[in-house]
């Protein structure tokens, strides 16, 4: 398993917003997370590469767990440098990009691995490399405020895989782009997940779940509802509140 | 409609306000010119002179240190206070508290003065023999009066500005950067403290100014910065306006050259900003 997430817990200020999460996602996959707003998934997510510390529960990801290391008979916090460590494996895509502005389109993608300690120019050419996969190579020397949206996600997209992580998340990347740049995002994905990267990817774009997923995941209200193969959670989920989120979103 | 063409306002009131300045213009050149007590030939004589050169180099040296251990200062006490550590956040409140608290001018006297309080200078920690004991007149001469003086108390205002600009960062940039694997110190050196400078610079530009005119309250330690240079003459020749006039004249120009430099700086920092 490349995941595997048992009873996670979170509550912000009393208010319990992941109330005992069980998730797995095995190599190689590809799991789809869909569920009503505020139902959790951003804050699950946050918390399977420890940018929220869960309150209970533990997250393992290639059977690490995140965040803490075993020490005698506990599991001790980790110190933040091995924190980094860990989280070089876990790629993540935000909903709004993050792009760092002031750098260009290649350095954003360099400052990853040249941070880890790789030489500049192996990480510069490597960059390009990705640039070109995510068809962007002609804007390498573009500013971010002088991309568009898709642009910009495939540079995010870019610059976290630059890591060579094991691992990606993606937290609804496509939500926050024009209804006609989501496609080259989605093209994108769709790539990476052909080419055997495992993902973990909080979506409302159900067609894309259908097509690339290997299981899909319902939460609601902080829980996993239910979870299996798209044919059967989009046409013939078990519960009425999934039957429900499913058609409204279609 | 379309065929009409547009027709300009006139604006009488631009033509007015500019009778009136051009006439008081006038007004103040022809007393510069007419009035002798300006002395306009002593300032020429006076301009170049090697005192109040060497005096306007010894502003020049007190901004520039002043500026840079307050922007060191500055920003570790900006940390501080941002950290999530309890004791770092109240050290930081309480040297703002102190340093903000109280007349510059009074803490300018104080550390002037400092031999009156402490006469010699060393560390006593509990359990360690101390450490170093000298007078505290050969540490703290004029020079590193002044410089704590001016240096300490900016640290206080600068520590403010540059808390500001560093939490005018998006949230979403050290996340993007803790989810990278980026060092805390690399997160803030490459990420947070470039986008936070566009915030940063023309309040740090107005203290830089605003440092190279209060260095002159030093005089009152005796030290010769340009003012207190002008001063040591006047009190000899009497000549104080021609003399004032001559500080006034490099007090201006230095701040013309950093308004220049400040711009050319917030240029340079707000690269990737959409035009
Ligand atoms: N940092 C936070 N502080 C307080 N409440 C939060 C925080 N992050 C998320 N929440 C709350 O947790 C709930 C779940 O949020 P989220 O995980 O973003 O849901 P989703 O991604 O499914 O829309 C929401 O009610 C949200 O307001
Ligand atoms: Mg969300």
């Amino acid at each position: 398993m490349m995941v595997q997430a048992t009873g996670v817990r979170k509550s912000f200020a009393g208010h319990e917003v992941l109330r005992g999460v069980d998730l797995s996602v095995p190599r190689g996959t590809v799991t789809c997370v869909i569920g009503p707003s505020g139902s959790g998934k951003s804050t699950f997510l946050r918390c399977v590469n420890h940018l929220e510390r869960p309150d209970g529960g533990r997250i393992l990801v290639d059977g690490s767990p995140i965040g803490y290391e075993v020490h005698g008979h506990g599991l001790r916090e980790l110190r933040h440098r091995d924190l980094a460590r860990q989280r070089h494996q876990i790629g993540m895509v935000f909903q709004r990009f993050h792009l760092f502005p002031h750098l260009t389109a290649l350095a954003n993608i360099v400052e990853g691995p040249v941070g880890a300690g790789r030489p500049r120019t192996e990480a510069t050419d490597e960059a390009m490399a990705l640039l070109d996969r995510v068809g962007l190579a002609d804007r390498r020397d573009a500013y971010p405020a002088q991309l568009s949206g898709g642009q910009q996600q495939r540079v995010a997209i870019a610059r976290a895989l630059a890591m060579r992580p094991k691992l990606m998340l993606f937290d609804e990347p496509t939500s926050a782009l024009d209804p006609e740049l989501v496609g080259e995002v989605l093209d994108v994905m769709r790539d990476l997940a052909a080419d055997g990267m495992t993902m973990l990817v909080v979506t409302h774009e159900l067609a894309f779940a259908r097509e690339v997923a290997d299981e899909i995941v319902f939460f609601d209200d902080g829980r996993v509802l239910e979870s299996g193969p798209p044919a059967r959670i989009l046409t013939a989920p078990d519960h009425p509140r999934t039957r429900d989120f499913v058609t409204r979103v279609l | 409609m379309e065929e009409l063409p547009i027709l300009r306002r006139r604006r009488p009131g631009r033509w007015v306000l500019t009778l009136v300045v051009l006439l008081l213009a006038s007004a103040l050149a022809r007393s510069l010119v007419t009035n002798p007590r300006f002395g306009w030939d002593t300032v020429g004589a006076w301009l170049f002179s090697r005192t109040v050169l060497r005096g306007l180099l010894a502003t020049l040296e007190l901004t520039a240190a002043a500026m840079v251990i307050g922007l060191a200062l500055g920003v570790g006490l900006a940390l501080m206070r941002l950290s999530d550590n309890t004791v770092a956040r109240a050290v930081s409140w309480a040297y703002i508290w102190l340093f903000r608290g109280t007349p510059l001018l009074v803490q300018l006297l104080f550390w002037g003065f400092i031999s009156a309080l402490y006469p010699t200078l060393s560390l006593h920690l509990p359990f360690l023999p101390a450490i170093g004991d000298v007078p505290a007149n050969s540490v703290v001469t004029t020079f590193t009066a002044a410089l704590l003086g001016l240096g300490l108390n900016e640290a206080a205002y600068l520590a403010e500005i540059i808390r500001a600009g560093i939490a005018s960062v998006d949230d979403g940039q050290t996340e993007a950067a803790e989810a990278l694997g980026l060092s805390r110190a690399r997160t803030l050196r490459r990420i947070i403290l470039p986008q936070a400078m566009r915030v940063i610079i023309p309040p740090v530009g107005n203290e830089t100014i605003s440092m190279l005119k209060t260095t002159s309250l030093v005089s009152v330690l005796a030290y010769a910065e340009l003012l207190y240079s002008v001063q040591i003459v006047y009190a000899r020749t009497y000549q104080t306006i021609p003399l004032l006039i001559v500080a006034s004249i490099w007090y201006l120009a230095v701040t013309t050259l950093l308004n220049i430099g400040q711009h050319h700086l917030e240029r340079h920092f707000a690269k990737g900003s959409r035009r």
